[in-house]
């Protein structure tokens, strides 16, 4: 009983610790700069034009920016800059054709040894109890 | 004799010393003579004088502006702070290959001198393995990119400078860590393949093991974390991570030397894992060896490798050529490492280490299988693409997060199996912690739910270490021990335990400074004038003024921005600056950070407009403090874990 009492008690405590933390976490507002960092540089090594302050990058976020007001969708204006530059302006491959395998191949590989690994592990196990 | 000379010819000697070491060595194993295989190891001691009075060279000619020297010319000028001078030697590709040579020669001898006494069978293999490591890197600078090159006519009187990106304080820790910490994989690699050579791997040796890659794995992880808070503090370098190839091949070696350092205990107390542990360290040497590569003038682009030579294709059969001398290794050697003995228990600590293990090994390959699949593609496709920060967010991030998971589980778990009223009774209290975090963030905010996963997975690893700390000092508290003076008996007398666990808990800092600035990053841009107000969270920013400094290399601009509190009290005035370097036509911004426990006020002067009007992009950061903290609790948990356990007593 007594047990028991004092988990609910701890559990109490806990909760409202957490509330006192959470209560004035900001709401996300960074849609642009989701965007942004999706979208390479055309004229930099290896940089989004988040991070870059090339003009052309510049240019770029404006065009994501007049894009968001006009009320097109993340995909839409993604496409816009893929449809002119290439894929390789993206920053991740779009999970379409080839590029499939990028985001496939650790999936199946992962879950797969992961399965031989766990079957090898539970047969060693029990050949030694 | 010139400065160049010097250091050239102390280079060739350093390079026939290294070759004497090796057949020196070898000849001695053959002949069974022990007076060649002490003049071989007496060779290799003096590899690290001649190196490191050969960096001296290079380091001289850049203090006293020597730019006769090409390399010098490349990498220095008048202008430059002169801290910058001692450690521009590693500014470039051809220095920074010395300062590689110099740690791996001071390794080769700090290895002799303090390995242990009953683990002389394999010196002579281990003399060999080192020095041709050495011998490889003074071959590369005598050979192909040697540092101390001279100009024959028409000497500068300036240089062209540092790489303006370098001149930051981080310079003088991360370059040199990052680069030490890769190099120094060769010890425990070394160590163990010497000791499979000679039929000696047993468990005095595997404790130097431990303690060398505790040592190297520490080196390279605050190395990383210090590259980490640099970018952070720069906007250049795009983050605190953004998943960078050369980030990357940074990472990966430390991945699996992390695996490493976790299945060397278990081969330690159970005598398991060998053949797994012997297959790590040579992935992570090889993985050492691809970061190489890839660092000078590899296949793919990034913000930050040395400038494109053609040494990538030295680098890269360096790489085959280690990857073969592995496998050979293993294949001959294989029934000398083999070892009977079998997990007992799905259930217990040594099961719990191979799921990590497993786990470290996944996001290694999804790191590498992401860096060369742009290459993959282009081979065979023909098209070119880039897998950038959003790819390996959302197929590492999952993988990051069972790993977090499996850090909370398997310290409750016993060696050999667990019963289940121990489970439960260890479990309980975290778990309720873990289930009750993460109903909480989930409900509360729209935020995903990957945020709160994360955030509830280290509040169970969290609660694991707390409780364990708990149960463990209990018992020494009711002998009626002070509960302070208890807490640290309980570190002090399990040292190795109670030290990883103190580097849990920086990894959980880490990753708690990781979920505030993913997931709940506050960010905004506006042109703004000098006297006007922006507001953002419960601060308000006003720039008090807009200043430019010339320089003969640089244009500094630098922004004074007045931070104040919602009640209009200054609390604070912070300083950001875009400064331009025109022979390089690069710009380096430096952010003003008003950083708490809480969150970070961010602030980058993204583009100077005109005398009074500025671009500012300010983005509220929280916990991202608790990233930086964990650098020195990573060092002191590390320390603690290798604190010689008879230091006490004598």
């Amino acid at each position: 009983m007594f047990k028991k009492i004092k988990l609910n008690l701890f559990i109490l405590v806990y909760s409202l610790i957490l509330i006192g933390c959470i209560s004035d976490v900001d709401e996300n507002n960074n849609r642009n700069y989701d965007l942004y960092s999706k979208i390479m540089c055309p004229v930099c090594d290896g940089q989004t034009i988040g991070e870059s302050q090339a003009s052309i990058a510049n240019d770029m976020k404006n065009i994501v920016d007049a894009n968001i007001s006009d009320g097109k969708t993340d995909d839409e204006i993604l496409k816009y800059f893929e449809d002119r530059y290439g894929t390789e302006i993206l920053s991740a491959p779009p999970n379409n054709g080839t590029n499939t395998i990028v985001w496939v191949t650790p999936f199946i590989l992962i879950s797969l040894s992961f399965i031989i690994f766990s079957v090898w592990l539970k047969k060693s196990a029990k050949g030694n109890s | 004799m010139s400065i160049s000379n010097l250091g050239l010819s102390l280079l060739v000697i350093t390079m026939n010393l290294c070759i004497y070491s090796i057949i020196g060595s070898i000849i001695g194993i053959r002949l069974g003579n022990s007076q060649i295989k002490i003049s071989a190891k007496n060779a290799a001691y003096c590899t690290f004088f001649t190196t490191l009075i050969s960096s001296m060279c290079l380091v001289y000619a850049f203090v006293t502006n020597d730019f006769s020297i090409k390399y010098v010319f490349m990498h220095s000028n008048l202008s430059m702070d002169p801290a910058y001078t001692w450690v521009a030697m590693y500014a470039g590709n051809e220095g920074s290959l010395l300062y590689i040579a110099l740690v791996i020669s001071l390794s080769i001898l700090l290895v002799l001198l303090f390995k242990p006494k009953d683990m002389y069978e394999s010196e002579p293999h281990l003399i060999a393995i080192m020095s041709g490591f050495l011998l490889f890197f003074i071959g590369v600078m005598v050979f192909f990119a040697n540092p101390f090159d001279t100009f024959q006519t028409n000497i500068p009187t300036d240089g062209r400078g540092m790489n303006p990106l370098l001149a930051h304080p981080g310079m003088f820790s991360h370059p040199p860590l990052l680069m030490a910490g890769l190099a120094t994989i060769s010890i425990p690699f070394s160590l163990i393949t010497s000791m499979i050579l000679t039929g000696t791997f047993r468990n005095n040796g595997l404790d130097f093991v431990r303690t060398t890659s505790l040592i190297v794995w520490s080196i390279l992880g605050v190395g990383l974390l210090l590259g980490s808070w640099w970018a952070y503090t720069i906007l250049g370098w795009g983050g605190y991570w953004v998943w960078d190839p050369i980030e990357n091949v940074g990472l990966m070696p430390w991945l699996v030397m992390t695996a490493f350092i976790h299945s060397i205990i278990v081969q330690r107390r159970r005598g398991m894992f060998r053949v797994w542990n012997v297959l790590l360290i040579f992935l992570a040497f090889v993985l050492a060896q691809f970061g190489m590569f890839i660092n000078r003038g590899g296949p793919v682009v990034s913000v930050h490798s040395f400038a494109a030579s053609t040494l990538g294709y030295i680098f890269l059969g360096f790489m085959v050529f280690s990857a073969l001398f592995c496998s050979l290794i293993f294949i001959a050697n294989y029934n000398k490492i083999y070892s009977d003995n079998k997990i007992e228990s799905v259930i217990s600590r040594e099961a719990a280490f191979l799921i990590n293990n497993f786990f470290l090994l996944a996001i290694t390959f999804v790191t590498l299988w992401g860096l060369i699949f742009p290459l993959i593609n282009e081979v065979f496709y023909n098209e070119t693409v880039t897998v950038g920060a959003p790819y390996y967010n959302a197929v590492n991030g999952p993988v990051i997060l069972l790993l977090l998971f499996i850090m909370g589980i398997g310290p409750n778990l016993s060696w050999k199996g667990t019963s289940n009223s121990n489970l439960k009774t260890n479990l309980l209290y975290p778990s309720l912690i873990a289930i009750i975090t993460f109903t909480f963030f989930f409900l509360s905010s729209n935020k995903p739910f990957m945020s709160s996963l994360a955030l509830s997975s280290i509040a169970l690893v969290l609660s694991t270490i707390i409780f364990e700390w708990f149960r463990g000092s209990r018992s020494l508290i009711k002998n009626g021990t002070h509960w302070l003076y208890a807490f640290f008996k309980l570190i002090s007398n399990n040292r190795k335990k109670y030290g990883g666990y103190i580097v849990h808990i920086s990894i959980l800092l880490v990753a708690l400074g990781v979920v505030g600035i993913n997931f709940y990053q506050v960010k905004i841009d506006k042109v703004v004038s000098v006297g006007e107000r922006i507001e953002i969270g419960n601060y308000k920013i006003e720039i008090a003024e807009i200043s430019e400094n010339n320089f003969n290399d640089r244009r500094e601009k630098v922004a004074t921005f007045l931070i104040l509190d919602s009640n209009e009290n200054i609390i604070n005035t912070l300083e950001g600056n875009n400064t331009f370097y025109p022979t390089f036509n690069m710009a380096s911004i430096r952010a003003g950070i008003l950083s708490s426990p809480i969150e970070d006020l961010y602030i980058i002067p993204s583009d100077f407009i005109d005398n009074d009007t500025m671009k500012l992009i300010i983005s509220i950061n929280p916990l991202v403090w608790w990233m930086w903290l964990g650098g020195p609790i990573f060092i002191l948990g590390t320390l603690i874990s290798l604190w010689p356990r008879n230091f006490n007593k004598s």
